[in-house]
């Protein structure tokens, strides 16, 4: 079910409702909306609902056994289970028929044994794998050091770990995010309300009207045959698809954050305006936040992070960055693309550091442009890797790069009016947007009702196509 | 007082007040007649919202695994089948479908095709006066019988979904793997800043110091285009270089390239290098303006010619054609991003009659009505534009058959749903009555993808046949045409070769393999005319 549709309007009409309906049986609700997250799971595809809810149940299982016992051995042999149950299905589903191939194309190219056809699974990668993988070993984790009381209660588990609206792509919750929260009394506040609503309004927006555009217009038809287009188009299409992968990400953490809300529940941001940052490290503080303080707190850190020798901190950066990057998908040109944000990171910091530079030091407005500029021109031609098919696509999308060729007869008048209008207020004060909001709180209920309707039609008449799906759901 | 009301309301009843206000707004749109066109759902014509998620169980998702293993594994089984139960299973056939190499046979065997090499495909060729590719198919069985030299030459155009060379390069691939690669055929000199791609070949060019003007802009007053329908003006310093490809199956080699210009009385020069050797100037002068052809041999092998302006005044060049000795198939590519089918007009009438024969082009395919798709006109006008250019590119030839290539299906998002812009079965129709008056053939692409809403499905289709904009296609949507259209021509061929049989013994068994052209020394096949039905 996509958020983008009438079907999960509905759904959440029923849940939410269901939800508060159901406020004075505390245990009943939950079990309510664990029912609906399942429900919401199965509309993909019902089989995978058993993955899920198996690593749900192990995790469960392993919370407990952990937290009994004060052996140190036993603590780890659990934690070792909830691993590599949970990395294992990751690497199955996500990673095998990569790891596969690349064996293959590695002993091809460099010791000449030509395996024909490798092992292949032909399986669906199961929706939300690489979100709720994370959010469940992130419970097991903290347990197993200490930093959080399993919960005895499987349905309060299970719904942290298949609560519907951040199931498929997240943001990354942790159990110490969610948990405590169920376990108090759910209270809805009036500004929850205002801002749950205002919050799906412009996750729709951003979705429908921004991304979805982009796509269909420009960044598809570019990609699909950048051989028919200039260099300078390709460029425009590489800025097109950075916004459209923010719009399309951030306007689904929008549409979660505003559903959770609706329920009184509180979901983590995910995005700060990732382009105004000024160096790919800020990039990565601003850009799906959740899952890059998750690999620093269950990564990074327990590696040593910086407080090592510096070969070693370069190498404990390095080797989290390109998981960061890998973590999107199994592809050569995912492997690529984490290398290159894992080098950009690693040579930000050596330059960093030899400037001799803190973190209270300030540039001049000028100096800071000038780095914000910068680093969203890595961020744009990195894209390329992000985005391409292919290893053959992005080498085609880089040959007609490099040919110079500076026509824009492609590129529709929608296209450029909707690619400075989404620049231009990336750049905008946040409050300019916070009193968009302001004034959405200030009208009267029934007001807001029609509004929203209102957003509805429109968004149904200036929709691209069919309902179409979220970037990030493929990871 | 209402205000006050609002303020002192608990937080869930304003949330219930919205989602009141809300869907009573929606439900205005039940009620209200101008305003139906925005209702959230229709009854009767679509399931209901959440329900309908459940009676789809098992399909699977557009996005599913594009980061992990299921990303186009059309190559198992079960791949196979759900993307046959998506697009059809003639469609899903003829992804990834290829050509059954047979080797050359002798002029005295009996010459047939195996309904095997054709299998898979629904829609035929139709050509009820038989007259629409006879020459073509005679051409056709002296290249199949491999006579010395017997090159068959299709010159097909079109408009953006042609001009990617994705469905005619698959087509070439299949012609040229069946009966032999005689080259890769004709290119533009230079492109200029136009977007222009051919598969299987190299070119390059400086852009900047060409000034290039196409058929579908109408910027040459007199209407000399060119066989490709570009006009690449050479400016002092322009270059271009042309070659073989570098690999693949078909295009490595060639023996001959042609280079095709104007001649006029203020022509001035330009330079040939083939393989960076042998500089030679040719003279584009001449006392009165006309089509040229220069030619270049070689051994058979990669080769690359390299063309520099000269000297003296202005050098028009039309493109340069890369063949081989034969016996074999030559596949043009002559698509135009943003033609459409009437911008062929703009030709002058014996400037494309001498184009053709210099050519020495024996089938025309006229691949258009992906652009006229939305224009608002009437069937009748679609047919009357389509009916003067067949006249203007056929001209009364009975030597050069011609064929009409239906367009995509083409969609539009009505009320959130993709469905077929109700101009596309308006050209069909005026395309095939079109065709059928000027005893040309027809192929009904439209419905080889699956006619009404095909498009819909071949978006959905995984992988993706069919690209966002709703009008073009990927190029694995792409590889599904140019297969279906190569087995229709193959069964095309085998209809004749059986009627040929039945009515008369083998009547080419003549070393000729075709006549001379007068104008320009390529061989251009000739052929009687006679009438056979077709399918």
């Amino acid at each position: 079910m996509l958020f983008n549709s009438l079907d999960y309007i509905l759904f959440l009409g029923i849940a939410v409702a269901g939800f508060w309906l159901l406020a004075r049986h505390a245990q009943l609700r939950i079990i309510f909306v664990f029912v609906a997250s399942c429900l919401f799971y199965m509309a993909w595809h019902p089989a995978y609902i058993v993955l899920i809810l198996g690593s749900t149940l192990v995790d469960y299982i392993v919370g407990l056994r952990i937290h009994a016992t004060d052996r140190p051995k036993a603590r780890k042999r659990w934690l070792i289970l909830s691993l590599v149950s949970n990395l294992g299905l990751l690497g199955l589903f996500k990673y095998f028929n990569f790891a596969s191939q690349a064996t293959a194309d590695v002993l091809g190219l460099f010791f000449g044994i030509e395996i024909a056809s490798p092992p292949f699974l032909d399986v669906l990668l199961p929706v939300g794998i690489s979100f709720y993988t994370f959010q469940t070993l992130s419970y097991t984790i903290d347990i197993y050091r200490r930093k959080l009381e399993p919960t005895r209660n499987f349905f309060q588990f299970a719904f942290f770990v298949t609560y519907f609206p951040q199931l498929v792509a997240g943001p990354i919750v942790r159990a110490s995010q969610l948990l405590p929260q169920l376990q108090r009394k759910i209270t809805l506040r009036d500004e929850q309300v205002t801002q749950g609503l205002f919050l799906i309004a412009s996750g729709m927006v951003k979705k429908v009207v921004i991304a979805d555009y982009l796509s269909v217009n420009l960044v598809d038809r570019v990609f699909d045959q950048p051989e028919l287009y200039s260099a300078a188009e390709i460029v425009i299409a590489l800025y097109g698809f950075t916004m459209q992968i923010y719009c399309d990400f951030s306007g689904y953490t929008d549409v979660a954050r505003g559903s959770a809300k609706l329920m009184g529940l509180e979901l983590p941001e995910n995005f700060d305006r990732p382009y105004q940052s000024a160096s790919p490290a800020e990039f990565w503080r601003r850009w799906h936040i959740t899952l890059s303080t998750w690999l620093r707190d269950y990564l990074y850190f327990p590696l040593g992070g910086s407080r090592v020798g510096p070969v070693r901190a370069y190498w404990n950066l390095w080797l989290t960055m390109f998981l960061i990057g890998i973590w999107h998908g199994a592809s050569w040109t995912f492997v690529f693309y984490a290398i290159l944000q894992s080098m950009a990171m690693v040579i930000h910091r050596f330059f960093y550091r030899r400037s001799g530079r803190t973190s209270d030091t300030v540039d001049t407005w000028r100096m800071h442009a000038f780095k914000v500029f910068w680093a969203l021109q890595f961020v744009v031609f990195s894209r390329i890797l992000f985005r391409a098919t292919n290893l053959q696509n992005a080498a085609d999308v880089t040959t007609r790069l490099a040919s110079g060729t500076f026509s824009v007869a492609q590129i529709s008048l929608g296209v450029w009016a909707m690619l400075l209008l989404t620049f231009a207020a990336h750049y905008t004060p946040k409050r300019w947007f916070e009193s968009i909001e302001l004034g959405f709180k200030s009208m009267p209920a029934p007001a807001q009702g029609v509004a929203l309707a209102a957003l509805g039609f429109v968004l149904s008449v200036v929709a691209t196509s069919e309902v179409v799906p979220y970037i990030y759901f493929q990871f | 007082m209402l205000k006050r009301i609002y303020r002192q309301l608990t937080p869930l009843q304003h949330l219930t007040t919205v989602t009141v206000f809300m869907f009573a707004a929606c439900a205005l749109t039940y009620v209200i007649p101008p305003i139906e066109g925005l209702r959230p759902w229709i009854p009767g014509e679509e399931d209901f919202p959440i329900v309908r998620l459940f009676k789809r169980w098992g399909e699977i998702p557009a996005f599913a695994g594009h980061g992990g293993s299921y990303r186009g594994s059309t190559n198992t089984k079960a791949g196979a089948e759900r993307l046959a139960e998506a697009v059809g299973e003639t469609v899903a056939a003829n992804l990834g479908a290829k050509p059954i190499v047979t080797p050359p046979i002798k002029a005295e065997d009996e010459l047939t095709i195996d309904p095997t090499e054709y299998a898979g495909i629904s829609v035929y060729i139709e050509d009820p006066t038989g007259r629409g590719m006879r020459a073509f198919y005679e051409t056709l069985e002296k290249t199949a019988r491999a006579q010395n030299g017997a090159i068959t030459r299709v010159g097909h155009y079109g408009d953006s979904s042609i001009a990617t060379d994705l469905i005619t390069s698959t087509v070439r691939e299949n012609l040229q793997a069946r009966f032999g690669d005689a080259g890769h055929g004709f290119v533009l000199a230079a492109k200029g800043y136009i977007p222009y791609k051919h598969r299987g070949v190299r070119q390059s060019s400086n852009p900047e110091d060409w000034d290039v003007r196409e058929v579908v802009r109408r910027q040459d007053r007199d209407g000399h285009y060119g066989y490709g329908g570009v006009q690449s003006r050479a400016m002092r310093g322009a270059w271009a270089r042309v070659g073989t490809a570098k690999r693949g199956d078909v295009g490595t080699r060639a023996s001959r390239f042609y280079i095709y210009y104007e001649e006029q009385p203020r022509g001035g020069k330009f330079s040939v290098r083939l393989d960076k050797e042998n500089r030679e100037i040719v003279s584009t002068k001449a006392e009165a303006r006309g089509d040229a052809v220069y030619s270049i041999e070689a051994t058979d092998g990669p080769h690359v010619i390299e063309l520099r302006y000269a000297r003296g005044g202005p050098i028009n060049f039309y493109g340069v054609a890369i063949e081989r000795e034969g016996p074999g198939v030559v596949y043009d590519s002559l698509g135009l991003v943003g033609a459409r089918a009437n911008r062929l007009l703009n030709y002058d009438e014996s400037h494309i009659k001498t184009q053709l024969e210099q050519r020495g082009v024996n089938l025309i395919v006229l691949g258009f009505g992906g652009n006229e798709a939305s224009d608002e006109r009437t069937e009748e006008a679609f047919y009357e534009d389509y009916l003067q250019v067949l006249r203007r590119m056929r001209q009364g030839r009975e030597d050069l058959s011609c064929l009409v290539f239906a367009p995509l299906d083409q969609a539009r998002r009505h009320r959130g749903r993709i469905r077929t812009l109700p101009t596309i079965p308006l050209i069909v129709a005026a395309q095939r009555r079109a065709a059928f008056d000027s005893e040309c053939a027809f192929y009904d692409t439209w419905q080889a993808m699956g006619g009404e809403d095909a498009m819909r499905r071949w978006y959905k289709a995984q992988p993706r046949l069919a690209m966002g904009d709703f009008r073009h296609a990927t190029p694995a949507g792409y590889e599904v045409i140019g297969n279906m259209f190569y087995k229709a021509i193959l069964a095309g061929f085998a209809d004749y070769l059986s009627d040929e049989s039945s009515a008369a013994p083998a009547s080419s068994t003549s070393t000729d393999a075709g006549s001379e052209s007068p104008d320009s020394g390529i061989p251009s096949s000739s052929a009687d005319s006679s009438t056979s039905p077709k399918r």
